[in-house]
């Protein structure tokens, strides 16, 4: 059973802001979908190889190593998208105190 | 009171020499403009997908080889969760339960120790972006975000806690970085911050088996500051353990101004990065023909070349270290001896040479030895006059400095200069003779006994001669002359 601890760390890791008047609600319907994925417990998977990946290609994907620089544009957008910047680079709050 | 160990193991977090990032193909170089070396890949734009280079790849398995390690024939990669602004997906790709290569060893040699230091893992991930909190010296109360590092392929390497002093973890460091510099999968240019290092240090008293409890010290990025922060921190957990209080595990950070560690998380709350298998990157399949391949690329690594040195050359270890230390210079050395004529007297007299002359000229000019303007071949000449007694060093010091300017054949030099020696009796016997005569003063001197009196009559043939007499033959004629 989930208690309120896991319930705010696990909203920590989603950046989830939940109030003390909510807690009770998260934790029954959280509780209420893990006893739902419970049942699949009941299902021997000794000889189910685990799935990692939805491709089962077994050759290598990668590719060579040429360098091919993106163009000027598109760094200008992804740069003039950041949500604040400082000359070139991307300003964000302080992280070191 | 001496009772207690260091066990100090590392990570060794290794740039890798690839021209394009490791999932995407910005270019790696280095001092570019902030943000230029970006794309939709390495910013984590919402629905791209990684594709691997392959080179990363093959430099891991490569750098895992030369250190005797196992190689897995399937590997996956990982996502490491966690949130930090240095990396904009929330997420690092790395390797957890499969890393490329695992079981690896290193032979330590120190002046008086060899021992073998186990290799845990070596796994393939990303670099973070770089993050800046100060302009020179002022602090920022904001910070800045540049992610041209971000997405440039690492290799992390992790030793075991078999490391027992500061000294033996720079020897580790230095044997490390010349090995991957030989095999070139990477700069390992500190400065560029294309090795970092995170050390942990616990100490035990030696009758226990258990290891103490652990302090990382996170981001070290010179080998003298790793020494320094060992130093600090063994001294510092020892003082701890024998007032009978007890170590608190946390990350520390070394201050390299003050010269201490100083406090930075606490391992209390250990981050929890939720680690699984990433989903957009399917495995890895290592070839036994790829392993095979990447082994026979893989040149005579430093420490067999040392032995091979020891037995073909008779230098001595000084040399042999400062030859060894770089791949180029030792293959400038094995190339010059190869075209001497006079290859048993011709080693010890190159290696001198490339050690002190060439050398400190290509520092000042910040070449490499692979830049150097004197080729091989030339130099071989030069030493081989040496040798042969057609020039003395003084001589060949300068015709050295046309040799560096000008890039060209000593045999030349000479000619042009006229600087042969003189190592012809008669001729300088007549010259002798007109020394004495121009220094009977001194002359007078040395036959009175005053042995250092022969310095100016030298000095004269010398003079006469625009330094080109030999000197040997010039102190046996003058010998003769004078005691006659």
């Amino acid at each position: 059973m989930l208690e309120k601890i896991e319930l705010l760390t696990v909203a920590s890791f989603a950046r989830l802001h939940i109030d003390d008047k909510e807690v009770d609600g998260y934790i029954k319907d959280l509780n209420k979908i893990l006893s739902q994925a419970n049942i699949l417990q009941e299902l021997s998977t000794t000889d189910v190889v685990p799935t990692t990946h939805i491709v089962t290609k077994t050759a290598n994907a990668w590719r060579s190593d040429i360098s091919k620089p993106c163009s000027y544009d598109v760094i200008e957008l992804i740069l003039n998208n950041a949500p604040a910047k400082k000359e070139r680079f991307y300003k964000i709050k302080k992280v070191l105190k | 009171m001496n009772n207690y160990e260091a066990s100090i193991g590392l990570e060794i977090h290794v740039q890798i020499n690839t021209k394009s990032k490791l999932f995407c193909e910005c270019p790696t170089s280095f001092g570019e403009i902030p943000n230029s070396n970006i794309c939709v890949i390495c910013t984590s734009q919402p629905g791209v997908l990684p594709i691997l280079n392959k080179k990363a790849v093959e430099a891991v398995i490569k750098t895992g080889l030369a250190l005797n390690a196992r190689i897995n024939k399937k590997c996956f990669f990982a996502r490491k969760q966690y949130f930090y602004p240095d990396i904009p997906k929330n997420y690092q790709i790395t390797q957890f339960e499969y890393p490329i290569c695992q079981e690896g060893k290193l032979i330590l040699i120190t002046s008086n120790i060899q021992k073998v230091i186990n290799i845990t893992r070596i796994h393939l991930e990303e670099d973070a972006g770089k993050l800046i909190h100060e302009f020179g010296n002022k602090k920022l109360d904001y910070s800045l975000l540049d992610l041209n590092r971000a997405g440039i392929g690492l290799m992390e390497i992790v030793t075991e806690p078999e490391i027992n002093s500061a000294n033996e973890a720079a020897t580790f460091l230095n044997q490390l970085k010349n090995i991957i510099e030989y095999l070139n999968t990477s700069e390992c240019n500190m400065e560029e911050g294309n090795m970092r290092c995170d050390v942990n240090v616990s100490l035990r008293n030696i009758v226990d088996k258990k290891l103490g409890t652990k302090i990382e010290i996170k981001n070290m990025n010179s080998i003298s500051g790793i020494k320094d922060a060992i130093t600090y921190e063994i001294n510092r957990q020892r003082y701890i353990l024998e007032s009978r209080r007890k170590i608190k595990q946390e990350t520390r950070l070394w201050d390299s101004n003050r010269k201490v560690t100083r406090s930075m998380r606490d391992k209390e709350n250990t981050l929890d990065y939720r680690y699984f298998i990433d989903p957009n990157l399917i495995p890895i399949t290592i070839t036994e023909t790829l392993i095979k391949n990447l082994n026979s690329e893989i040149p005579e690594l430093p420490i067999l070349k040392k032995n091979r040195f020891y037995k073909e050359y008779l230098l001595n270890e000084y040399d042999i270290n400062f030859l060894v230390s770089d791949k180029n210079i030792a293959d400038y050395f094995e190339k010059t001896v190869f075209f001497s004529k006079n290859k048993k007297r011709a080693t010890k007299i190159i290696a001198n040479w490339i050690i002190t002359d060439l050398m400190t000229k290509l520092n000042e000019n910040k070449l490499s030895i692979k830049e150097s303007p004197i080729n091989c071949e030339n130099m071989a000449k030069l030493i081989d006059l040496i040798i042969n007694g057609d020039i003395s060093n003084k001589i060949a010091r300068m015709i050295f400095e046309d040799m560096y300017i000008k890039s060209s054949d000593p045999r030349n030099i000479l000619r042009e200069k006229k600087l042969l020696q003189i190592s012809d009796k008669k001729c300088l016997t007549e010259i002798c003779n007109k020394a004495i005569i121009k220094n009977s003063k001194a002359a007078l001197e040395f036959k009175n006994g005053k042995q250092k009196a022969i310095y100016a009559i030298v000095g004269f043939v010398m003079k006469e001669t625009k330094g080109c007499a030999n000197p040997k033959l010039i102190n046996s004629i003058l010998l003769e002359l004078l005691t006659k």
